[in-house]
């Protein structure tokens, strides 16, 4: 594949659309102003929207022209740009992932889009982005990468024996992901079905005597309309969560993973096994609740604005019990039955504090301004009680072997499994005052996309901190 | 903890580059203050105290910034470089200590701005694949020669990134 290759010529039109969505804007403004004023007015903006859109055209087709793609000499050549010629030389064993998808364009043609990746500091873009390209000139580039990094190629056939599935979405698994996609919505659009029913009990006629109909009527059209409008708006994240995850595939091949997904725009993403940097374990209150917990990869690499990249999704949906199991088969270096030690007693008081505080000035204004009544706002020492304790009973730490595992709460439940070799510093902290109960934070570091990811696990006692350092500590 | 602290402490002319830098962020913090008071004068017509007490906020936030906390952060600053770990002892109110083995290391710059020239100083940035550490001012030669061993020190090895 050493001669220059261009992409699909549906690029053109990619290229094209994605102008015009910046250029919309500008372009309905023009327009605005155009209708105002005279007939004259009408000309120009007609005659400036038809330039810009020859210009957008052009500079589309332009650009398909001047990109082209090589293997050459072991690395991935890229030559691209409109007036300054650009040219991107990646050797191909520096590349850390590709990954595919398919859009609604791509389809009908059978092409994917291709994103090479690096552990480049480059933030804001991937490395190299292939926007349409055959299906078979795709999987030749992988096989490529592949071949450089030492592994030898394999026939498509024997990939298939060698692919070992270890995970398929359920199809419950799915619906209940789905349902449970709206979140906060779905609470909402609950509480205010059960108000709109109180509708009987509260005697709004005697509230408000005289404009007591009207008022009613109003109040019922606003509750009303607030509880369709998230009804819906659940209904569409119902509709695109199941859009997206259908199909959701985990499999292992030599040492990668695979994870594959989506119903109208396929998406696959390769992760080498030792570009892992950390096992992330997030439950969200209300899918825990039901017994599901959901499992993501932190590695190296990635483009920091795409938020899929950022997060790469493991196991959407996975039974709390069965999860360690699950990914013990192929992260095997990982263990996943951890028994966390908790913080000690008096960090309860600590944890406490810390959400009091925020809360406090808030109280305090209240009070200043609406002297007794302000005594109600006391009500809202509630939630930093209830997040306090929460934030105190899901903290804990554990070290086995050559793994240390942290466990904290925002509002997400984090576990963080991390090998000692992918934690690039430690971190303990303590104030004054803590440090006479004897209590420090541990914050460990693991590279992920972009910079990187922070782990804090807050007043554990110092002994323990201690130990965790002593672990750390190179020998 | 009852680990060692570290037992290096930074260069003692640290206190006048930060008394130096303390003092134009006051002037420039306590100058925003007066202008927001005097726009807030043409409006309302406050009583004494408020500016009593805005003049009060300000020498207080002037001694904090320029004596009381370049002191403690002085005295709180340690590090120490030994063959295989970085380690660092930094805060004022909030105490970090940081450890950073010295195979995680990426590569270790020297930075220094006009003041910090002025006194000689430089501040050393030692960098792993995730994060950034720095030591804020130490003596120009020794972070030359701290530089120096860290890099050699620092074989990464590349399979861990």
């Amino acid at each position: 594949m050493s001669e220059r290759k261009r992409l699909h010529p549906i690029t053109c039109i990619t290229n094209v659309l994605k102008q015009i969505r910046g250029m919309i804007i500008p372009l309905i403004g023009i327009f605005m102003i155009g209708h105002k004023s005279d007939s004259d007015a009408d000309w120009i903006s007609l005659i400036t929207t038809g330039v810009a859109i020859i210009i957008v055209l052009f500079s589309g087709i332009a650009k398909w022209l001047r990109f082209t793609y090589r293997i050459e000499e072991g690395e991935l050549r890229i030559e691209y740009g409109l007036f300054v010629k650009k040219k991107r030389y990646i050797p191909l064993e520096r590349i850390q992932s590709l990954s595919f998808s398919e859009g609604i364009l791509h389809r009908p043609f059978g092409l994917v889009k291709v994103v090479v990746e690096t552990a480049s500091s480059n933030l804001h873009e991937a490395e190299a982005e292939l926007t349409a390209i055959k299906r078979s000139d795709a999987a030749d580039l992988e096989k490529k990468i592949n071949a450089s990094k030492g592994k030898q190629e394999i026939m498509e056939e024997e990939m298939k024996e060698k692919e070992i599935q270890h995970y398929h979405i359920t199809s419950k698994e799915l619906l209940i992901m789905s349902a449970t996609s709206g979140g906060i919505g779905v609470i909402f659009s609950a509480i205010l079905a059960f108000l709109s029913q109180l509708d009987n009990l509260i005697p709004y006629k005697k509230l408000f005597n005289e404009a007591g109909a009207f008022i009613q009527g109003g109040i019922f059209l606003v509750i009303s309309m607030i509880f369709l409008g998230l009804l819906i708006a659940w209904v569409i994240s119902v509709l695109i969560t199941f859009l997206k995850y259908s199909d959701f595939t985990v499999s292992e091949i030599e040492k990668d993973i695979i994870i594959s997904r989506g119903l109208l725009e396929k998406r696959k993403i390769t992760i080498p096994l030792n570009r892992i940097q950390a096992i992330r374990v997030s439950e969200n209150p209300i899918r825990g609740l039901l017994g599901y917990t959901s499992v993501f990869i932190e590695s190296a690499g990635g483009n920091v604005e795409d938020k899929e990249s950022r997060n790469i999704l493991l196991l959407p949906m996975v039974k709390k019990e069965s999860f360690a199991e699950l990914l013990h088969r192929f992260l095997k270096d990982y263990h996943f039955s951890v028994k966390f030690k908790k913080p000690p007693l008096q960090a309860r008081v600590n944890y406490l504090m810390r959400e009091i505080i925020k809360v406090a000035p808030i109280i305090v204004i209240l009070i200043i301004i609406f002297k007794t009544y302000g005594l109600f706002s006391l009500f809202l020492l509630l939630y930093p009680i209830i997040i306090g304790h929460f934030r105190y009973h899901s903290s804990g730490w554990h070290i086995y072997e050559q793994q240390l595992t942290l466990r904290y709460r925002v509002f997400l439940k984090h576990s963080i499994y991390m090998r000692k070799n992918r934690i690039q510093s430690l971190e303990a902290s303590s104030t004054w005052i803590q440090k006479r109960k004897q209590l420090s934070s541990i914050h460990s570091t693991v590279k992920s996309t972009g910079l990187g990811m922070k782990t804090n696990v807050r007043y554990l006692s110092e002994s323990d901190v201690e130990t965790i350092f002593k672990w750390y500590f190179p020998k | 903890m009852d680990f060692p602290v570290p037992q290096k402490r930074i260069s003692k002319r640290a206190l006048p580059v930060w008394r130096i830098s303390g003092i134009i962020s006051s002037l420039i913090v306590i100058g925003i203050l007066a202008t927001i008071l005097f726009i807030i004068h043409f409006f309302l017509n406050l009583s004494e105290w408020w500016y009593v007490l805005g003049v009060i906020v300000a020498v207080l936030y002037f001694i904090l910034k320029v004596v009381v906390i370049p002191n403690i952060r002085w005295k709180i600053w340690r590090y120490e470089v030994r063959e295989k770990e970085v380690e660092l002892q930094h805060g004022v109110f909030v105490i970090s200590r940081t450890l950073i083995p010295m195979v995680r290391v990426q590569h270790v710059d020297t930075v220094q701005g006009p003041l910090l020239r002025r006194y000689r100083l430089a501040s050393l940035l030692i960098s792993t694949a995730a994060t950034v550490h720095h030591i804020p001012a130490i003596d120009i030669d020794e972070a030359d020669q701290l530089r120096h061993s860290i890099s050699s020190l620092a074989k990464v090895d590349e399979e861990d990134v």
